[in-house]
């Protein structure tokens, strides 16, 4: 191997590695979570009207979706309702070789819905464990009327699914009986025609049913705030890179006070 | 579906406006209600007298709106045998990934070894390297597996294996079957390693890649993952292989463990892995690489049925780092005692320490390239001289490659890389290094 050949490919790897420093970005995509969906194009809108000169494309399809979407290239930034799971992250490492960049932009409480009609008012975690596990299968047992539990759930690529998984049923799979629909408004709109149903989501999806308080707790700012409604998470922002040129300018712009007042008008909680 | 769902919905909302209206022109003229007989629906006083609906039209609509929802019923029935039938559906998960290489080698015999192409004395051809199609099911807390190698020769069985894992604490799993052995480079799969093949080292120790037997993996904390296993004991690694010089020993065991470290952008996976197991001699000589006599071969006298062990140990180490779009370095190294057999001198079982490593950066160049460059050393006799070796395929084989790769289009990734292939040369058998530097063209899709 010639003394040039080394010195030819050394300036070839420089140039190269020189030139993705420059990358003007005038074009974002945004891509992830449906409970973020809302609030991004609320953002992206706000942004664009101040910066004409950015184009900012924003699509749902799940928390999953958005991280696979991350890590094959095909979006800047991925919303995300929950945090990245080991095994997506080590799918980051292998292709960008990057732990990836996890930005919390705003606080949720997730809401339980129950049907207007139902007299419960009140849901300890425990019994909404137990519900969604089929441990409890009628309303008589947890105060209400003797009908049996209809159980509504997201969709498994949705991060709220994930994260209810997670953090209300600790780790125990669904009742075999529960119905997965697309989108939290979906799941809104099931529990608001049966009287019997119960189902899970966003506090900005919250209308045309009641939210079932938790613990004892309304799910309303204050308590989402000083942490005593119990179901609260952060949404999150994920980028492979630390962010540069205007993908920088835009999250500095979301976790500013424009964009922090956004999160509030859309019926979350800012995190500043 | 949505458009006629919601040409029902509109239906049952219309309706009773057209209706409406309709009663109200025949009050407004006087003209009798429509009788629809054989539908009404009567109803009684307390004193068993008939009443009569308020208006004819009333009882009409009632009747369509009881049918439509009817309907409406009988259509969320099926939308959701029809969701159930989607959720099963979607725990079917199909993938697959078609490897096509051209390689030009710098002598005759520099390719690899192609059943589908036995042309000899040729430098540069075409190679279907990889058709593969997985096919896993996904239930809650089990997997099942299978994946196999296509081409025009038939179907290779790659993967089949099942997999459980206990709910409780979300610590312990089991997989049975015929999968990859616990080590970095073996399960990094082609379809995402950078490099063309993986490093020598790695070929020797784990040809094929994967055996027939079972594995725990227990993961106490996240970042924390610990494996053991255990395989038959077919000697060469891949369950098909069985060698004639070698008794039954059943098992073999291995074990790996890795840890993920984080420090701010920078990521630190570190991991140890190791085999234990012997191979029973069925025949009456052992060469020891290690003694001298490996020059001019003599023999150390064994029993059929003596054990000659077959060690090794590893180190890992992947290190990930957020600069200038992101970059990796990854490595590992292995020493042990590997026994071969001596095919050209008969019965003769071959032993000897080896040491092996390799080590790989990659560079991102924005999100559509990489470049990656990649040094890799396999000494099958760490422990004697060059000058003693009197096998040209007992030599140390230094290799450094470089390669770059393109991921613009969708689930196309193509590669570009130079193999530079150093043998050591000595005086007693090779006093040349062979010209044997090997590049690869590839195209790989993955979905």
């Amino acid at each position: 191997m010639s003394r040039s050949f080394v010195t030819n490919a050394l300036s070839f790897l420089a140039i190269l590695i020189f030139a993705a420093g420059f990358g003007a970005v005038e074009k974002i995509t945004v891509k992830g979570s449906d409970t973020m969906v809302i609030l991004a194009q609320r953002w992206a809108e706000r942004y664009m009207a101040k910066h004409p000169n950015v184009s900012i494309q924003v699509t749902g399809g799940g928390s999953g979706t958005g991280i696979s979407a991350l890590i094959n290239g095909s979006t800047d930034i991925c919303n995300s309702s929950r945090p990245m799971k080991q095994s997506e992250l080590k799918k980051l490492k292998e292709r960008f070789g990057t732990l990836g960049v996890e930005i919390p932009c705003a606080k949720d409480g997730l809401s339980i819905y129950l049907n207007e009609s139902n007299p419960v008012e009140n849901l300890t975690i425990d019994q909404i464990r137990a519900i969604y596990t089929a441990r409890v299968t009628n309303w008589k047992e947890v105060g209400g009327k003797d009908a049996k539990i209809v159980l509504y759930s997201r969709e498994n690529n949705s991060g709220t699914y994930v994260y209810f998984k997670d953090n209300v049923l600790k780790g125990a799979d669904y009742a075999p009986s529960c119905q997965n629909l697309p989108g939290t408004a979906a799941v809104v709109n099931a529990v608001a025609k049966d009287p019997n149903g119960i189902g899970y989501g966003g506090a900005a999806y919250g209308k045309g049913i009641k939210e079932a308080k938790v613990n004892g707790y309304a799910p309303t700012k204050e308590n989402i705030a000083n942490g005593k409604y119990p179901i609260t998470r952060y949404l999150y922002m994920y980028l492979r890179n630390k962010p540069t040129g205007e993908i920088k300018r835009y999250i500095d712009w979301i976790l500013g006070p424009e964009g922090q007042a956004i999160v509030s008008e859309v019926g979350y909680f800012p995190i500043r | 579906m949505k458009r006629f769902i919601t040409a029902l919905v509109f239906t049952a909302f219309a309706f009773p406006f057209v209706t409406w209206g309709q009663d109200v022109v025949r009050r407004e003229t006087g003209a009798p209600p429509t009788r629809e007989s054989g539908n009404t629906i009567e109803t009684r006083n307390l004193s068993g007298q008939v009443e009569q609906p308020a208006f004819q039209g009333d009882e009409e609509l009632r009747k369509k709106v009881e049918e439509i929802t009817s309907r409406l019923d009988a259509m969320d029935e099926t939308v959701k045998e029809l969701g159930n039938d989607r959720d099963a559906l979607k725990r079917i998960k199909i993938s697959g990934y078609l490897q096509v290489n051209f390689e030009k080698s710098e002598k005759q015999t520099g390719l690899a070894t192609d059943p589908y192409d036995t042309r000899d004395y040729i430098k540069g051809r075409f190679r279907l390297r990889r058709s593969r199609i997985k096919v896993q099911y996904d239930g809650k807390t089990t997997t099942m597996v299978v994946q196999g190698d296509y081409s025009n020769a038939g179907v290779t069985l790659k993967d089949a294996y099942l997999e459980f894992a206990e709910p409780w604490l979300n610590v312990f799993s089991l997989r049975f079957g015929v999968f990859n052995r616990p080590v970095f480079e073996v399960e990094t799969s082609s379809s995402v390693r950078e490099s063309p093949e993986r490093s020598r080292v790695i070929q020797t120790l784990y040809p094929g890649e994967r055996d027939l037997g079972a594995m725990l993996t227990v993961t106490p904390m996240e970042g924390l993952n610990l494996q053991l296993a255990a395989f038959n004991n077919t000697f060469k690694g891949t369950f098909s292989q069985q060698s004639p010089n070698f008794g039954r020993e059943p098992l073999y065991m291995m074990g790996r463990l890795t840890k993920s470290f984080a420090f701010g952008d920078l990521g630190v996976d570190l991991g140890v892995h190791g085999r234990i197991g012997n191979v029973r001699a069925n025949t009456y000589r052992v060469l020891e690489s290690d003694r001298p006599t490996n020059a001019a071969p003599d023999s150390v006298s064994v029993r059929v049925g003596d054990a000659i062990p077959r060690n090794w140990f590893g180190v890992e180490a992947q290190l990930y780092y957020d600069f200038l779009g992101g970059m990796k370095l990854i490595g590992e190294y292995i020493i042990g005692s590997d026994v071969d057999e001596l095919s050209s001198s008969g019965n003769v079982i071959r032993k000897r320490h080896f040491a092996g490593f390799y080590a790989m950066l990659v560079k991102n160049i924005g999100t559509d390239f990489q470049i990656a460059l990649k040094y890799d050393s396999y000494n099958p006799n760490a422990t004697i001289g060059e000058d003693v070796i009197n096998d040209p395929n007992e030599l140390r084989v230094d290799t450094f490659g470089v390669g770059l790769l393109n991921y613009t289009f969708p689930n196309v990734r193509l590669t570009l890389w130079y193999d530079v292939v150093s043998t050591k040369t000595n005086e007693r058998i090779l006093t040349e290094d062979p010209k044997d530097n090997l590049l690869t063209f590839r195209a790989q899709y993955k979905f």
